[in-house]
């Protein structure tokens, strides 16, 4: 039986001078995503950067499969893929040069021509391999990016953004590839996407005033908001009151002076208002950012 | 393969920039490849565009490739001083290969009587200041990029560049300046045909030189990025320290002509009358001198030039070993004489020789393929000035073929005869024959253009007011009386004549064309 991989972090705290940006972060995860959420300042672009070795925590430490991956020498850039959210590239190298590069660069024992060819098939980079990166539109350009962090099948890999700045077509057919290779490697993704979270992924961290806001799976993140959250039907005048009063996560208009509106219940219940039998991930994600 | 930076190469070549580069080099190759017909170093001197052309590439296109800092480069080649040592053998490799053409242009359309000695050291010399100044440039793109990991850096690589341009195109005549000179010390005037570039002490300091400035750049990136920065600061501080090292070694070991104290001979009662040497000519000069000398007048103490390049071993008078004092081209011999009395005078030294004017043209010069030693300037055995005809029998181990005026050595030869001055040639040089005379001239040298130019000289001579050549010398030089004609090299202001008759052989300087 597979053993299948597995990341802890423990402990992890990282300050610049006295400005805390990760307090005493603690979770863990096995193959599989696991999507990392929280709002800008949250300090997720300062987690990938620990992962990555680019950082070293004040506090804590990060293993993987047992290695305290901070304290291996050289960073062991062979288990772990990278592609950060702006993937940009020498645009006069082709795909293939590069490709080739990384695989220098991981030091990998495979045959490099099968492994590549393998990779290139896999992302159906076929028709643009030979051709000059800055020729790539950005759909390829972005399977270029998770091409050259899979090869060698690290058993971490960091994505930032995965989806960012692709059409719903790319972005579909990126979450497929996530999806695969996710089997065996613990695929950490960090994004403001919650729809492509609510589709692939199996796990869900949200980081929140520089701490762990919630950390489970899609469904338990779903049960544990949906009884703090609340449906209400109101009037326009009935909300301008309401939102001096409620955290409102959602407002919609139904009709001339009628709107529909979810808040994270109080301790008083508000007359008139009813728990929904279901509610949608990104209101789950705003109750853990404003509970 | 790991380890070849192919992929730095690409990114260095696969743009538009690099097709300009190689259609610029080729320009310049086309534009001068008809100085190969002059000598193959006169080519080197001029393809200095070419240096220029293939610096600006390497430099901008270093700076520019490391300064793009790409997240998942920071992330899979985190010591980005190993990205520079890879980027400079991407440049190395860059030069390397399109030296190829300057290269086999060199070879395709050299001087047809170069000798493959010499075309050997044409290529050498040129692939030396080609990558030595390519590597400088991508060193300083390089480094500026790493420190500043901005676009910015091309400009700022560029002022830095500038500077050392700047130092190289103006010709200086100041040591320090010199050596700042990236390419050679003399790049835009006219070097010597005959000699080439000689690689002697001059030609290793500039290079070392160079190399040091390199190291010192490095070393500034590795105190910034490395942990231990008060080690590379102290590195740093000693590589400066051993450029300036390099500057005063340069300045009190490189030979310069100087002049001979000629009025402290001018009533020495004593001469010459026959040398014996046994001589050997390598990449130095080693000498046994065996001198008869005959005496006027009573005194204690010989005094004759020898040039201060040169170390003595010992000197015997009548076989007996005597103090000697040899300082300012002058070596005093403390031996007692009498009137009428003659003495055997044997005198063992050794040398190299690689005198240079201010502008490092080689003047005086001893090597394995190219000797210059015009007898009746530079002291190179001992000597009086002006001396009158002495007897000479030379014993000469030369491995070149060595042209004088007793004639020609080849191998181990024995030449003797009466002279005033013995000098010795070799070099590039080629041998003509015309209406009885033989004509040993530079390669270059086309026979009628040089017979016509030398009547013209000649005749200027003649009609001169100061002339230092008797009547009958003029008369000689009229007729075509002499045999043999050499052209030899050396500075115009020692002797302005730009001729010299020594018996039967003509001896022409060089700078005369």
């Amino acid at each position: 039986m597979r053993m299948g991989n597995h990341l802890s972090i423990e402990n992890v705290s990282f300050s610049y001078g006295k400005n805390v940006v990760l307090d005493n972060i603690s979770f863990a995860c096995r193959d599989g995503i696991t999507a990392l959420l929280g709002n800008n300042g949250a300090g997720k672009t300062t987690l990938m950067n620990l992962l990555t070795g680019l950082k070293k925590p004040s506090r804590g430490r990060i293993m993987l499969n047992g290695i305290d991956l901070l304290k291996t020498k050289p960073y062991p850039i062979d288990q772990v893929g990278y592609l950060p959210q702006t993937f940009d590239m020498y645009g006069n190298v082709t795909g293939y040069d590069l490709l080739s590069y990384v695989f220098d660069l991981k030091k990998i024992k495979t045959n490099k021509k099968e492994t590549i060819d393998e990779i290139v098939e896999r992302f159906h980079l076929g028709p643009v391999i030979h051709q000059r990166i800055g020729k790539y539109s950005g759909g390829y350009k972005r399977r270029l990016g998770i091409a050259q962090a899979v090869i060698g099948k690290p058993t971490l890999l960091i994505i930032d953004e995965p989806t960012a700045g692709l059409d719903p077509e790319e972005r579909a057919q990126f979450r497929s590839y996530l999806s695969e290779i996710s089997n065996d490697a613990i695929t950490l993704i960090s994004t403001h996407i919650i729809e492509d979270v609510e589709l692939y992924s199996q796990q869900i961290v949200i980081l929140k005033d520089h701490s762990i806001a919630f950390n489970g799976s899609v469904a338990e993140m779903i049960a544990e908001s949906i009884t703090n959250i609340r449906t209400l039907e109101t009037d326009f005048a009935a909300l301008m009151d309401l939102r001096k009063k409620v955290t409102i996560i959602e407002e919609k208009r139904l009709g001339t002076d009628r709107y529909r509106i979810r808040f994270i219940k109080d301790k008083q219940d508000i007359a008139g208002s009813y728990q929904e039998k279901e509610i949608s991930l990104e209101n789950a994600y705003i109750y853990f950012q404003n509970r | 393969m790991n380890g070849f930076p192919t992929f730095y190469i690409k990114a260095m070549i696969k743009n538009p920039i690099f097709f300009i580069y190689l259609s610029f080099v080729l320009f310049f190759i086309y534009f001068i490849k008809d100085s190969l017909h002059i000598t193959i170093f006169r080519f080197v001197t001029l393809f200095f565009h070419g240096y220029i052309c293939s610096n600006l590439f390497l430099l901008i296109s270093a700076a520019w490739v490391i300064s793009k800092q790409y997240e998942t480069f920071v992330f899979l080649e985190r010591d980005v001083l190993k990205k520079q040592w890879k980027l400079l053998f991407s440049a190395f490799i860059i030069s390397s290969v399109v030296a190829l053409l300057p290269m086999a242009a060199m070879i395709a359309f050299k001087n047809p009587l170069t000798d493959g000695s010499f075309l050997w050291k044409g290529l050498v010399h040129f692939f030396i200041l080609w990558t030595l100044s390519n590597m400088l440039a991508a060193t300083i793109g390089t480094t500026i990029g790493i420190l500043l990991q901005h676009r910015a850096s091309i400009l700022l690589s560029l002022l830095l560049y500038g500077y050392f341009l700047w130092k190289s195109i103006n010709t200086t005549i100041t040591y320090q300046q010199k050596l700042l000179n990236i390419f050679d010390d003399h790049m835009q005037v006219m070097t010597n045909t005959m000699s080439g570039t000689i690689f002697n002490l001059n030609y290793f300091l500039d290079k070392l030189f160079l190399i040091l400035l390199m190291l010192f750049l490095l070393l500034i990136t590795y105190s910034v990025y490395r942990k231990k920065k008060t080690a590379y600061i102290l590195l740093a501080v000693l590589v400066l320290l051993a450029m300036k090292g390099v500057v005063i070694y340069g300045e009190k070991h490189v030979q310069k002509i100087r002049a001979y104290p000629t009025a402290e001979f001018a009533h020495v009662p004593y001469a010459v009358q026959t040398y014996k040497m046994d001589l050997s000519l390598t990449n130095r000069l080693e000498n046994t001198a065996e001198l008869e000398m005959s005496f006027s007048a009573a005194g204690d103490n010989i005094k004759l030039l020898l040039d201060d390049c040169f170390t003595i071993d010992s000197v015997k008078v009548n076989d007996s070993l005597v103090k000697f004092i040899h300082k300012n081209n002058v070596l005093n011999i403390s031996a007692s004489y009498r009137p009428n009395e003659t003495k055997k005078v044997v005198v063992s030294y050794g040398g190299d020789v690689q005198l240079e004017d201010e502008l490092g043209v080689p003047i005086y010069y001893v090597t394995s393929d190219a000797v210059n030693l015009p007898g009746w300037l530079f002291a190179w055995y001992p000597t009086v000035p002006e001396p009158k005809p002495s007897y000479y029998d030379v014993r000469l181990d030369a491995s070149t073929k060595i042209y004088s005026n007793l004639g020609i050595f080849t191998g181990e030869t024995e030449r003797k005869g009466e002279t005033s001055s013995l000098s010795l040639f070799a070099g590039q040089y080629q041998t003509l024959k015309d209406n009885g005379l033989t004509y040993i001239l530079p390669i270059n040298y086309n026979l009628e253009d040089f017979q016509s130019r030398l009547d013209l000289l000649i005749q200027e001579k003649t009609k001169e007011k100061h002339r230092t050549l008797t009547t009958s010398d003029i008369q000689f030089l009229q007729d075509r009386a002499y045999k043999t004609v050499i052209v030899g090299s050396w500075p115009n202001g020692l002797d302005d004549e730009g001729l010299r008759l020594v018996g039967d052989t003509l001896i022409v300087n060089d700078s005369n064309y």
